[in-house]
């Protein structure tokens, strides 16, 4: 018995003498740099959907490790079919013996120029970032408003106060690899949080080119009326650029 | 996975549309109920200038129908109604569609008065492929008819515009969406009194009464709110939910209808008072 209470501590613990980060993934997708420094990242998307029908994007994030363990984002994308996003995450992170947990408060503001409206959403979120899978569930909130509203009028805004938002990514190669590539499954992405029952698919794959340099080739796929039991396509994103690493 | 493995198993339950609808997708059942709509002429009905409007949805008929039975001597045995909305899913499953269309046509005495019901599909009509069994018998999911008053059809006599959408499939699809833009365009300025869009699909999400359906998705949210919005729109009717819900976004009320299947314990109905201005009321069709 004591054996094997010491053989089930040595194991627990092994990870931790073993394992030293060096080119982590970005948080729990493979975005930016894990490990506490700072980078920046370009990218340029090709979108369809139904209702925009096609359009192009740019994307920029900046990954700050502020402190040991705790890392803010903030990304901000035009899209042309005349959307604007930015979004700001501050993710403490804690390492276990076994993967990391990590927390994350995500702001997301749409301005959606073209309908004069605004899509606000404020997310708590809790996951598990393993080397081959990350794990996160949460909540979030939306208010969705109208630039041209009447006050003094019957004229509303509306609220959805709870949704959940889930993520699942699997990942082909561990973090500590020059390269990786994942798919994922989740009703959040860097640039919008849907119902919770509108769940997005999403690829994503890096390359290290050196210290400094990072490329990356991302995907997402929406199919919509999955739970109405007549799904069918409604949109698609393909972005690719890169990273750099201070 | 004991749900998911129970809704895999349970008969009632496309599970293939889960990953492909089996029925035609949205732009063919658009196209099909636009050459549907060329074939017969617009429909624009007489009325009172107030009028009385009866709302349903999500019957869900399996082998009983004692709600909507009772729903439709509601609607025959009343006075001043006119007519009748229909917001979808009025079967749950399939092979259902014979007796519960036999309701919608209830005989006896009161067959020659209050006889008209406009149908919009739900995901329930079209599952298992049977959207041509919905078109042979309903003829149009997307359509427009109008009201109006006195004995001519002119400007002047118009009262209220009723458009019906096709959200089945959880989206209006990109023909759907530009056929909405331009017929609220040509519409907006016609002098109607108001505009009601019915549909199946609810847009907003406030709660989880909703259980697993799904709404349609953000951008088609943004794009139909403002649209809506712009055009005047008095309220967006709809269904799917199964729970009540009355919102607001704009100057558009947005009211989904509860359900009114046998299985629930308070199935509803709603009737619309239609004048110069548009009271509801909720009315529980068992006791």
């Amino acid at each position: 018995m004591r054996k094997s209470i010491l053989l089930l501590g040595l194991l627990l613990s092994f990870p931790i003498m073993a394992k030293q980060y060096l080119s982590l993934d970005g948080g729990h997708d493979l975005r930016g740099f894990g490990e506490e420094r700072y980078s920046v990242s370009l990218m340029a998307e090709y979108g369809y959907n139904r209702t925009w029908e096609h359009m192009g994007n740019v994307d920029i994030y900046a990954h700050m490790p502020v402190v040991k363990n705790v890392q803010i984002d903030a990304r901000m994308q035009y899209c042309s079919a005349n959307v604007l996003t930015g979004a700001i995450v501050l993710r403490p992170t804690f390492d276990l013996p076994v993967g990391q947990l990590f927390a994350e408060t995500e702001v997301l503001y749409r301005g959606v120029l073209r309908n004069r409206m605004s899509d606000f959403c404020a997310a708590l979120s809790v996951g598990w970032r393993f080397d081959y899978v990350s794990v996160q569930i949460g909540g979030f909130a939306r208010v969705l408003d109208s630039w041209d509203r009447d006050w003094h009028s019957e004229d509303k805004y509306e609220t959805e106060p709870f949704n959940l938002l889930y993520r699942l990514e699997v990942f082909c190669r561990p973090q500590t690899n020059n390269w990786n590539i994942s798919v994922g499954l989740s009703n959040k992405e860097d640039w919008q949080m849907e119902r919770m029952w509108q769940p997005m698919f999403l690829f994503g794959s890096r390359y290290d080119i050196d210290e400094h340099w990072r490329v990356h080739l991302d995907g997402q796929l929406k199919i919509t009326g999955m739970f109405h039991l007549n799904a069918t396509f409604y949109a698609a994103y393909v972005r690719a650029g890169f990273s750099y690493r201070f | 996975m004991l749900s998911v493995l129970f809704a895999t198993c349970n008969p009632n339950y496309d599970m293939i549309g889960m990953f492909n609808g089996t029925s035609p997708e949205i732009a063919d059942r658009f196209q099909e109920s636009l050459r549907y709509n060329a074939s017969v002429p617009v429909v624009h009905m007489q009325m009172p200038e107030e009028y009385r409007l009866f709302i349903c949805t999500d019957s869900h008929i399996d082998s009983t129908h004692y709600a909507l039975e009772r729903f439709i001597r509601a609607y025959k045995a009343d006075t001043n109604p006119h007519m009748c909305l229909y917001l979808g899913d009025l079967i749950n499953a399939q092979a259902h569609f014979d007796h519960a269309d036999s309701i919608l046509h209830l005989d006896g005495v009161m067959t020659s008065r209050n006889d008209t019901v406009f149908m919009t599909c739900g995901n329930h009509d079209i599952y298992f492929n049977q959207w041509h069994i919905w078109q042979q018998l309903y003829g149009s999911s997307t359509y427009w008819f109008d009201t109006y008053t006195g004995t001519e059809y002119k400007k002047e006599n118009l009262l209220d515009l009723y458009i019906c959408l096709d959200t089945a499939e959880g989206t209006l699809g990109t023909d759907q969406m530009k056929w909405l833009r331009k017929l609220l365009n040509e519409m907006k300025d016609k002098g109607y009194r108001h505009i009601i869009v019915f549909t199946h699909t609810h847009l907003f999400k406030q709660d989880n009464s909703q259980g697993h359906t799904s709404n349609l998705s953000m951008e088609e949210t943004y794009e139909l709110t403002h649209l809506l919005t712009d055009a005047g729109v008095s309220c967006y009717l709809c269904g799917h939910d199964h729970s009540r819900e009355v919102t607001g976004y704009g100057n558009v009320r947005y009211i989904t209808v509860d359900s009114s299947t046998d299985a629930e314990p308070y199935p509803f109905y709603m009737v619309m008072e239609v004048g110069e201005n548009m009271t509801y009321e909720f009315f529980r069709l068992f006791d």
